[in-house]
């Protein structure tokens, strides 16, 4: 095989650009019969696409792009269910803030969007106060109850046991969300705690007009809830058969347990009457949640991480989320290269997005973990040389096959069923959450009287590798691919407020949604819709979305790329603010998604 | 190519906790992925990323989503398609006030499960009797083009009134009162102002203040403009279409409201007398009828163009796999781009009003002749226009039209493109009346008989006449496949809806798109003079850079159309507002 050089060192590089086009041609004159004509005097073509882009950027709404973003001036809430962005909007009606809608919101998703809004579950939340111009990091993880071994999980082989580490009383780490939503309530809320449960009391209550979407989730959730009647009497018909679409789905035992909450406070959860139940079911089923589990579990400040790319400032989630730092990670490696001399979604630019996924991915959370429990080397992550030294591998002419790359990513497979959703108010702040329950349903497990589904993560430990940073240990949390994130202008005004579930492409997408809005300049409605791309360094493939140009397909796989039309990756919630306007865009890949806003 | 033995083993490793994983517990994707496979059909699917609104029973997919909920009520109150598409059009001439319209024109595909039959009904506007062929020249013999393009003297007859009842008289079954009702109630209660009206308005602003009556419509008292979430209130527009209520098309037509035309018309030096409006007819013609890869399509005859040359172009493509080269690939676009330049070249000669012209719709939409057009394409090289079959440009087509498609419960199916020619038409609101009236006798030719620059005489066919019809690009068209209904489809976009209307066809046909992802996927656009390929911002880069290569001079342009579509698969209705213009909306029956 011929030995292709290497275009990683600068001075290359620019040559690369001129060289690549070279390539291009040859490619396609080799796949012509005749010869063809060079266009006479046409502008490079993605000089044409940037200045297309930016000719009539002053209008508020322009009709020279195919997806429109929603425009408000005083509010937006985008979340993955309709009705859960009106409940945030009625609470900035209210006169609520941002963190009192983001919290209002997450309630109701758990009742709306039942299969990875929760209360039984964890996430991540940045808080943007405009005010003090300050951004904190809320860690509402999952933690490992005292009492889970993982050598418990593994049958008489040494083989992991995955329907026990999956579903049922064993899977559920300790729960965070709740803790989560009221510590952020205790530090910003300015409504009373109470009223921010309402909404979700009500939808819970009066019951939720059942969709197209969520009657194929139930049907697909029924199998393993069916193992628990707790289950199948919270979210199936008399008849333990999923509900049709257009029936109406009521959650009596989950208003309860919102009741509570709502009375109470988080203790209702961790300390009162919710965790009476929780903890009766666990010692009854031989779960692993005790009393001292809930009643020990503490809501973690981070402080969040941050990189800057093409003048703009990324600012994500922290360990023990390992998305955040691969997603800073892959930004600092392409600030290397000549991104915008590339076409957006050409075969040039898609080459060197994977070419650094793959590397990245190889090197992402081997080293990470909780960093209470072990020390996690984030400033070296997200430092420059690490990005140059990834860079100065990456060969723009060839894909560089996976088992070339060090195997360091040992991480189990993370389901695509979390959610994220956006807030900004009217007041500048903002709040991006991403919180799951894990699978699709979590655990498939509801608490008896509580309609509470408890998530499963405790499979998200490492669970191959003894020494691990992420190792289960009692207390511990497990490692996170959600990445809430918030980028900033050049003028450190907030510019961009944005996050994805999608389990391990979740770092990818995030990165694709800041690469066309950052760097190439589209409107948070086209940098949604525009085709992903994923690629890890476990399996060869790179993984495109439908939409991906057939052309652009073929010049990957001549550059030694395993293409494979993928399923649709993430869904993610975007509002981005430019000249006073709230701009917001709903991911269409899962439908029921909306952005509401107040004008 | 070397590789350590210790990375082999942990491929390996991976590999044996993949199976591991799913001998155990499949992962939810798994399940999905193999939900998929057993289920093709399945309404939910995530390997798209722009999914249809499925309803069981019925659908309607306008420009405006509460035009559509107002069809959905007639539907609800047990109207038909017919009764929904005619509420739908009085409910749009109050809610997109650029496009929407009782003072333009359109056509109407009307398909009638019961008997399978379609109708087009031709309710586009005709010319006064006071027009005439040189009637936008000079002295000079150059022509006038601010009395042609815009003002009083543009406006043609306008036919909407006419059309829809026509349509709701002979294939409908609720009374005129009943399906207007909610157009009033929008306009009397007003509906908020939404961004992409406000912003609409502006643009026109010179335009739409150079009358009073049209200022005090879209204008507050002081001149300024209303704002996004601002109430819209038109008074003069809910008496007029209450007038209409109460007297029917007669009241339009020899009535109050055709004394405020012509009072409005005697005043200003416009053409349109009480003689013309009272000669106004709609008129049904025979749907043109074609092929493509076993579906039937029918669509719309002349005076529209449309309806011939999405035929032509289809039977262009029917000589080539289309599907094996990709989805907006290069090889697939460049034919597409080639058949589009040899059916417009057709289209500047020979398409005009059939009841003036004698328009050869026959032999443009013949297999044979599509056949002698394809063997001369050439695979990689785009050939320049002006060695293409001569005829005369056709007149600058306003992107501002609206189409609007409904499904009922019966099967039975509405196809309605209609439009003011451009956005608000001649700018002209009708003295007292709260309309907009067209400016329609832009789409004639304004200079034609002369020799061109190809020393052809052309563009006879659509020269002024009284009493004619301009032509019309227009395309509402349906699509069948083993005699049942498939797809009701229509875009605006002047000259670039047929070319609109085509894509969607080919990429639901050869490319097996679902109906959202058919919308949503990016346009291009030849029209054969000026020669350059319009393509819009989300084509594939690469896709340009290749189509550059085959001798294309290719340009990124706005957005193309906004096709309202309804798709039947399986039982189900699936709609598809186009997202192009904000604020269209697909709404289903349960």
């Amino acid at each position: 095989m011929v030995q292709l050089p290497r275009w990683g060192s600068p001075l290359l590089r620019k040559w690369s650009v001129l060289l690549s086009g070279l390539v291009l041609s040859l490619v396609i004159t080799a796949c012509q019969v005749q010869p063809v004509k060079q266009p006479e005097s046409a502008p490079s073509p993605a000089a044409a696409q940037a200045a297309n882009r930016s000719a009539s950027s002053g209008a508020v709404l322009r009709y020279d792009t195919v997806h429109h973003p929603v425009l408000a001036r005083r509010g937006m809430v985008v979340s993955q269910n309709e009705l859960a962005s009106q409940v945030g909007r009625e609470i900035l009606e209210a006169g609520g803030n941002a963190v009192d809608a983001a919290i209002a919101t997450g309630f109701a998703l758990a009742v709306t969007l039942p299969r990875a809004g929760n209360i039984g579950g964890s996430g991540f939340m940045l808080i943007h106060m405009a005010e003090e111009s300050k951004t904190i990091a809320l860690d509402f993880r999952s933690a490992a109850p005292a009492a889970a071994e993982l050598s418990h999980f593994k049958d008489v082989n040494g083989e992991i046991d995955w329907f026990t580490m999956s579903f049922g009383p064993k899977a559920p780490g300790v729960p965070g969300t709740v803790a989560g939503f009221h510590e952020a309530w205790s530090r910003y809320g300015t409504l009373p705690w109470s009223r921010l449960l309402q909404p979700a009391i009500k939808l819970a209550v009066d019951g939720i007009v059942v969709s197209d979407d969520l009657a194929f989730a139930l049907t697909e959730a029924r199998q393993v809830m069916s193992q628990y009647p707790s289950s199948i009497a919270a979210y199936m018909g008399v008849d333990g058969k999923a509900p049709k679409s257009g029936s109406v789905l009521k959650q009596a035992d989950l208003a309860w347990s919102m009741k509570e909450i709502a009375e109470h406070g988080a203790a209702a959860f961790y300390n009162g009457s919710i965790a009476e139940k929780i903890v009766a079911f666990m010692q009854a089923s031989d779960g692993y949640i005790s009393a001292d589990d809930l009643q020990s579990y503490k809501v973690r400040e981070r402080l969040p991480i941050s990189t800057t790319f093409n003048d703009h400032t990324v600012t994500t989630m922290p360990p023990v989320s390992g998305g955040g730092i691969a997603i800073l990670q892959m930004l600092n490696v392409l600030s290397e290269f000549p991104m915008e001399t590339y076409g957006a979604g050409g075969a040039e630019s898609l080459h060197v997005i994977a070419e650094t996924m793959k590397r990245v991915a190889a090197n992402r959370r081997v080293n990470i973990g909780d960093p209470d429990y072990v020390r996690v080397p984030t400033e070296t992550m997200i430092g420059k040389r690490v990005a140059q030294a990834i860079a100065s591998d990456i060969d723009l002419l060839k894909s560089t096959p996976v088992d070339m790359l060090e195997p360091m990513d040992v991480s189990p497979y993370e389901s695509p069923e979390t959610t994220h959703y956006s807030v900004v108010d009217g007041e500048g702040n903002a709040v991006a959450t991403t919180y799951t329950l894990g699978y699709s349903f979590g655990s498939g497990l509801v608490i008896p009287g509580t309609g509470i589904l408890m998530d499963n993560q405790l499979r998200n430990f490492s669970h191959r590798v003894l020494d691990h940073a992420n190792v289960m240990q009692a207390g511990k949390r497990m490692v996170s691919t959600m990445s809430p994130t918030l980028v900033f202008d050049s003028e450190g005004d907030l510019f961009l407020v944005t996050g994805s579930p999608g389990g391990g492409r979740i770092p990818n997408i995030v990165t694709q949604v800041i690469i066309n809005t950052v760097q190439y300049g589209m409107n948070i409605a086209e940098a949604t819709h525009a085709p992903r791309i994923h690629q890890q360094w476990r399996t060869p493939e790179l993984g495109v979305e439908p939409g991906v140009s057939p052309d652009t397909i073929r010049l990957l796989r001549l550059r030694g790329h395993d293409v494979v039309e993928h399923q649709t990756m993430g869904s993610t919630q975007s509002v981005m603010i430019k000249d006073g306007y709230l701009y917001a865009a709903a991911d269409p890949r899962r439908p029921g998604a909306a952005a509401v806003g107040i004008d | 190519m070397p590789t350590r033995p210790s990375r082999s083993k942990s491929v390996l490793l991976a590999f044996v906790s993949t199976v591991l994983i799913s001998a155990h517990a499949p992962s939810w994707a798994e399940v999905e992925k193999a939900a998929q496979r057993k289920k093709p059909s399945s309404i939910i699917r995530y390997d798209t990323i722009h999914h249809p609104i499925v309803a069981r029973e019925a659908m309607v997919v306008s420009q405006r989503r509460l035009a559509s909920q107002v069809g959905v009520a007639i539907l609800e109150q047990g109207g038909n398609a017919v009764d929904a598409a005619v509420a739908v059009g009085y409910a749009l001439a109050v809610l997109l006030p650029r496009a929407g319209n009782i003072g333009g024109g359109g056509f109407m595909m009307v398909y009638l499960a019961d008997e399978d039959k379609t109708i087009a009904i031709d309710y586009r506007e005709t010319a006064p009797r006071k027009a005439h062929k040189d009637l936008y020249l000079n002295a000079d013999g150059t022509v006038d083009r601010s009395a042609y393009r815009s003002g009083i003297r543009s406006a043609a007859v306008p036919g909407t009134v006419a059309g829809l009842s026509h349509a709701l008289e002979k294939y409908g079954t609720l009374p005129l009162k009943t399906v207007i009702q909610p157009a009033i109630d929008l306009a009397a209660q007003g509906f908020t102002m939404d961004y992409d009206t406000a912003s609409a308005i502006l643009t026109r602003e010179s335009m739409l203040k150079r009358d009073p009556s049209t200022a005090e419509i879209f204008f507050k008292a002081d001149g300024s403009p209303y704002m996004a979430g601002e109430p819209f209130v038109q008074a003069d527009l809910a008496q007029t279409l209450k007038a209409i209520q109460q007297g029917g098309p007669r009241a339009f037509y020899e009535g109050k409201i055709a004394d405020q035309i012509v009072q409005h018309m005697e005043r200003a030096d416009g053409l349109i007398t009480h003689s013309d409006l009272a000669n106004y007819k709609a008129v049904e013609r025979t749907p043109v009828e074609g092929s493509y890869r076993g579906h039937k399509i029918l669509s719309m005859p002349p005076p529209s163009s449309g309806g011939v040359h999405v035929v032509q172009m289809l039977n262009i493509l029917e000589n080539f796999d289309l599907a094996s080269m990709g989805a907006n690939s290069a090889d697939a676009l460049h034919l597409i781009a080639e058949s589009m330049r040899h059916a417009y070249a057709d289209r500047s000669r020979h398409l005009g009003d059939p009841d003036f012209y004698q328009v050869p719709i026959d032999w443009i939409s013949s297999k044979s002749y599509a056949k002698e057009i394809a063997d001369r394409l050439s695979l990689s090289q785009a050939v320049p226009s002006e060695q293409v079959l001569p005829g005369v440009a056709p007149p600058y087509e306003s992107n501002d039209t609206t189409h609007f498609s409904v499904v009922d419960k019966d099967g039975n199916a509405v196809s309605n493109t209609y439009t003011l020619n451009f956005s608000f038409g001649s700018g002209v609101v009708i003295e007292g009346a709260g309309f907009i009236i067209n400016n329609e006798m832009t789409d004639f030719n304004a200079k034609s008989g002369t020799a061109d620059a190809f020393g052809l005489i052309g563009g006879q066919a659509n020269s002024i006449q009284p009493f004619k019809r301009p032509l019309s690009a227009m395309t509402p068209t349906l699509v069948f496949k083993d005699g049942k209904l498939l797809l009701v489809t229509g875009s605006p976009g002047g000259s670039r809806i047929i070319n609109t209307v085509l894509q969607q066809i080919v990429n639901v046909i050869d490319f097996k798109m679902n109906i959202a992802s058919a919308t949503h996927a990016p346009r291009i656009h030849h029209q054969w003079q000026p020669d350059k390929l319009e393509v819009e911002s989300s084509l594939g880069f690469d896709t340009r850079v290749l189509l550059q290569q085959k001798g294309h001079k290719v340009v990124q342009s706005g957005t193309m159309g906004s096709l309202q579509s309804i798709m039947l698969q399986d039982g189900l209705k699936m709609g598809a507002a186009d997202p192009r213009r904000p604020g269209a909306g697909a709404v289903g029956v349960r």
